[in-house]
């Protein structure tokens, strides 16, 4: 038995109408994070993280759709969890009834699919539960397996969406909370208001406001800081006492403390650059001295740190075993907040070499970097890192290197970010007042939604984020709601 | 025949490094558990850095001692020197641990990565290297790794040798090395990094759980229920995304395929391993030497159940603690070995590099302990040992390659090959002092030679050509990468 074409509408198409929708997106697999709370959340049957199947660890965004390639493996590990997926929901089933066995895995099914059964949908689902053969507890459990392993539980089949709506509203919960529809989405697909971009809007709107937006805002910008789940660096002990595991732990949760409070109350460029309130524990004594001791609290950086850059977690992973690093710090800066990412190393560079004569940090950076055919980059690579030279390799505030003065005057090249200052603040600032860098930001969120780089045909929705980004003071909400109306233009439109 | 094979798992099964011999009495009973021809195999063990060329290569007596030319061609000779006579003293440091395995071993000294060397510009780094080395082929970045346009060798390999009801392939790791194995068409196949989550694939172990177990006794027919939807809705799909589906369908079939047969299997389920460490712990006490252990002995495991006949193993960087050191290998040794100024990185790289030959032994001795046929399960497997670039601060040219084991399959062991440097390189802009104007013989035919041992009709792995760079009024020449290279087989 298979599942066939039917009627259209929100509830009431099979997904294999003879047309694909115009303008809809290609078909691409949930992650594993969106499956994490679709396929493997459903009613109260939960499955452990650590049984579900990961997507390969990569730089760059999570939600790159290059990530969701099939794979044997990536196969074998999701079959392996829809196993104990389908187990644990029989267990908690209360249901002794056949008919009511019916419902839950219909209303299962509908969870999965992230949307509401056709009527076809309906019929093929209930076939699939055949108690006669296994007994009730065992067929409820294969039959959801079946159910979990359909193309429109693991896709995004927007092109055989049957309404503008149904793809509007999967593509929007999916992009916004990494999870499937409510019911009000679901009611204002099925009550056409989705298939305007008004109603688009109207919704859009609700969502970046719900709880369920923060998450996706805090794992987007820990993402575009690079500092997603990064692996914990180790560092000169002599240098660094009291640095462990556990530091490196507390900063990241500091990150997503400092992160969510932004997203929560303030969600604006300036702010996720220039905030110096950090929130402190006292497992960051390292970084922060006895001050942080005590208890949970915030502590004041004013005119020290500057918002994200100033994190410890940020400052640490963009550093060596013993010193900062102004080449990964400069290269940051050029890549993601300025779009302008440098040239790869090239195989000739010599290694860095923490003995080469030089008093501070900066006197070997640059006396290794700055001469001969290394300088065409690392001019402009190493003066952004600069900025960075009063924080050392664990994001210690530090007035000296060496004994010496510490030298944190920094250049920036090119277009309207051509200056100079001293210090990260006064860096931040710059950026933040930078009409490309906020372009930037706008691109990055646009790669993060869209699952990887945008093409020509994504650059109208750009611009009108962009417009939205710069008329709202730089607000991460309007940008968001901007993108997320325009790139469903097409869609809506038909086109 | 049973009896034997699950004795012989449980005996190779979650050991430590110094119980990695499997005992002889297993060869009487094993002998007779695989009638007939056995089939081919092969490992291919990939790890970082290449290797430390003054101490890996060996300077058999009366042999000349040759650089690579910058300008011009040298007009040397190739020579080969055979290993079985040698004394273990003739032995290069980071070899002279495979001393035991000499008469099934092949060095190759002086292969170069021709496609490599003429793809953008010829700056190696790590990424586009491990891309090329199996793919002879180019790739695009995608975040911090790169995918190749091409399929690698394993993938094309288990295309033709695999057994349709096995696993075509198993793509194994340890830490997070990123890809080396490629489906084509940019598709990588990233390793499992976990032995525990490797043996859950592989062995299936039994579950407490009868609804689960339900599930997993009737995966054939829920599969073949999600193949019938895949089915109906791919004609209605535009090119790009039939074939994401088309995939997705054919994975599941191939699962399906799979499920009947790998649990009739006559061979018994070694106990589990641990789990990995998580990544940031792999350089505390023995956590690396375990993870690479269990992942050596699932490879044995896998090869002497044929659950599969092509295995790729990508070792992720050893890490500094591992073998006493302070810092990180990668960035304060890898990069700054072999210059006059940093002993302490090129005795330190010299170690790194030595540890995965001792590695690569256990993994053949192994292998060499199990009887199959007139032989060993070594002598109808081909284990590769490779690396992603030359050495640790990059290149192309002398990429170092031993092969251990094959002799079933027609590979000629027992010897030391010395390639002289021939080819003009492909690299526009050479580095004098880094990269020589001539290099070795192309990579991409070795791939080739070892898909001939395989028994396949595979004649060119990616690039069919490369043409060499025009330097100093030398014209370009198309240099041609098909057909295998002469003298590694029968």
């Amino acid at each position: 038995m298979a599942l066939g074409s039917c009627t259209d509408g929100v509830t009431g198409s099979g997904t294999g109408s003879a047309a694909a929708l115009a303008g809809a997106d290609p078909v691409s697999r949930l992650t594993s994070q969106q499956l994490e709370v679709t396929v493997f959340s459903l009613s109260d049957a939960r499955l452990s993280p650590a049984d579900q199947p990961r997507d390969p660890k990569l730089g760059g965004y999570s939600t790159a759709a290059a990530v969701r390639v099939p794979s044997a493996g990536w196969l074998d590990d999701y079959a392996a969890a829809v196993e104990a997926q389908s187990a644990e929901f029989v267990r908690r089933t209360s249901c002794r009834q056949e008919a009511c066995r019916i419902e839950a895995l219909l209303s299962a099914a509908a969870q999965a699919f992230r949307r509401p059964l056709t009527d076809d949908e309906r019929a093929f689902v209930t076939g699939l539960y055949q108690p006669d053969e296994d007994g009730p507890d065992r067929a409820l459990a294969v039959a959801l397996a079946t159910v979990l392993h359909l193309p429109q539980a693991l896709y995004r089949l927007e092109p055989l969406a049957p309404s503008v709506g149904a793809a509007a509203a999967d593509r929007l919960a999916l992009m916004l909370w990494g999870s499937r529809p409510d019911e009000a989405l679901l009611r204002a697909a099925a009550e056409g208001r989705l298939a305007t971009l008004a109603g688009v809007e109207a919704e859009v709107r609700r969502m970046v406001a719900h709880e369920s937006f923060e998450m996706v805002a805090v794992a987007f910008l820990r993402q575009w800081a690079g500092i997603h789940h990064p692996d914990a660096p180790g560092r000169d002990w002599a240098l660094y006492p009291g640095y462990e595991t556990r530091t490196f732990m507390a900063m990241a949760d500091q990150t997503d403390a400092f992160l969510t409070a932004i997203v929560r109350e303030a969600p604006t460029f300036r702010e996720l650059l220039t905030r110096s309130t950090y929130p402190v524990t006292p497992e960051l004594v390292p970084v922060y001295g006895p001050e942080a001791a005590d208890g949970r609290k915030l502590m004041e950086a004013r005119g020290v740190r500057a918002g994200v850059l100033g994190l410890p977690l940020f400052l640490t992973v963009l550093a060596r075993t013993k010193d900062p690093s102004p080449i990964r710090r400069g290269k940051f800066v050029l890549d993601k907040l300025l779009c302008r990412p440098p040239l790869e190393v090239p195989a000739f560079a010599p290694p860095f070499d923490d003995a080469v004569p030089g008093r501070t940090n900066r006197e070997r950076t640059a006396a290794q970097t700055e001469t001969g055919v290394c300088r065409g980059c690392h001019e402009s690579i190493n003066n952004a890192g600069y900025a960075f030279e009063s924080f050392d390799a664990i994001g210690r505030h530090r007035l000296e290197d060496a004994g010496l003065p510490v030298d944190d005057r920094w250049i920036l090249f090119g277009a309207d970010t051509t200056g100079e200052g001293k210090g990260l603040v006064s860096l931040a600032e710059a950026i933040v007042e930078s009409p490309s860098a906020r372009r930037c930001f706008v691109d990055q969120w646009a790669q993060y939604a869209l699952g990887g780089p945008p093409e020509a045909a994504h650059l109208p929705a750009i611009d009108e984020a962009w417009a939205a980004f710069e008329g709202s003071g730089g607000n991460l909400r309007e940008l968001v709601v901007a993108f997320s109306v325009a790139s469903l233009r097409p869609l809506v439109e038909g086109r | 025949m049973s009896v034997s094979r699950r004795r012989l798992l449980r005996a190779g099964a979650g050991l430590t490094a110094g119980a990695l011999a499997l005992p002889s009495w297993l060869a009487p009973m094993l002998a007779s558990a695989a009638p007939g021809r056995p089939p081919r195999r092969i490992v291919f063990v990939c790890h970082d850095h290449g290797t430390v060329y003054d101490q890996w290569r060996m300077h058999p007596p009366g042999r000349p001692v040759t650089m690579d030319g910058l300008r011009p061609a040298p007009d040397g000779t190739d020579w080969e020197e055979p290993l079985t006579p040698l004394p273990e003293s003739a032995f290069s440091t980071i070899l002279r641990p495979l001393y035991p395995m000499r008469s099934k071993m092949l060095v190759l000294d002086g292969l170069a990565m021709l496609t490599a060397l003429g793809d953008r510009g010829g700056v190696p780094t790590h990424p586009y290297a491990m891309v090329h080395a199996l793919t002879g082929s180019s790739g695009r970045a995608v975040g911090l790794d790169v995918y190749a346009e091409g399929p690698s060798l394993d993938q094309l390999i288990a295309r033709q040798v695999a057994r349709p009801d096995r696993y075509k392939s198993l793509v194994l790791g340890t830490g997070l090395a990123g890809p080396i194995s490629f489906r084509g068409d940019y598709i990588p196949l990233y390793p499992v990094y976990d032995p525990a989550l490797a043996y859950a694939r592989m062995f299936e172990p039994p579950l407490a759980d009868a609804s689960r177990e339900a599930v997993r006794l009737r995966r054939s027919s829920v599969v073949r229920s999600a193949l019938a939807e895949y089915d109906r809705l791919i004609p209605a799909l535009g090119a790009e995304d039939r074939r994401k589906l088309e995939l997705h369908r054919d994975l599941l079939r191939d699962l399906e395929r799979r499920v009947d047969s790998v649990r009739a299997i006559n061979c018994e389920v070694p106990a589990a391993p641990a789990a990995a460490p998580p990544v940031t712990e792999l350089g505390v006490g023995d956590n690396y030497l375990r993870v690479t252990d269990a992942m050596l002995h699932l490879v044995t495991s896998a090869l002497a159940c044929d659950l599969t006949r092509v295995v790729t193993l990508h070792l992720d960087t050893l890490p500094a603690p591992v073998l006493g050191y302070e810092g990180d290998t990668h960035n304060d040794y890898a990069h700054k070995a072999e210059y006059q100024s940093q002993p302490q990185a090129t005795a330190f790289m010299t170690r790194y590099h030595a540890y995965y030959a001792r590695r690569l032994r256990d993994l053949a001795s192994m292998l060499d302990n199990i009887p199959e046929a007139d032989g060993t399960l070594l002598d109808h497997t081909i284990i590769v040992w490779m690396s992603d670039v030359s050495r640790g601060i990059h290149g192309y040219h002398r990429w170092p390659i031993v092969i251990l084991g094959g002799g079933g399959a027609g590979i000629r062991t027992g010897r030391y090959v010395r390639y002289q440097p021939r080819n003009p390189t492909p690299m526009p802009r050479p580095q004098d002092d880094y990269d020589p104007h001539f290099v070795g013989p192309a990579h991409s035919k070795l791939l080739i030679a070892l898909a001939k041992a395989m028994g396949t009709d595979i004649d060119h792995v990616g690039r069919t050509s490369v043409t060499s760079a025009p330097l100093e009024g030398r014209p370009s020449v198309e240099l041609d990468l098909t057909g295998p290279l002469p003298g590694i087989l029968a």
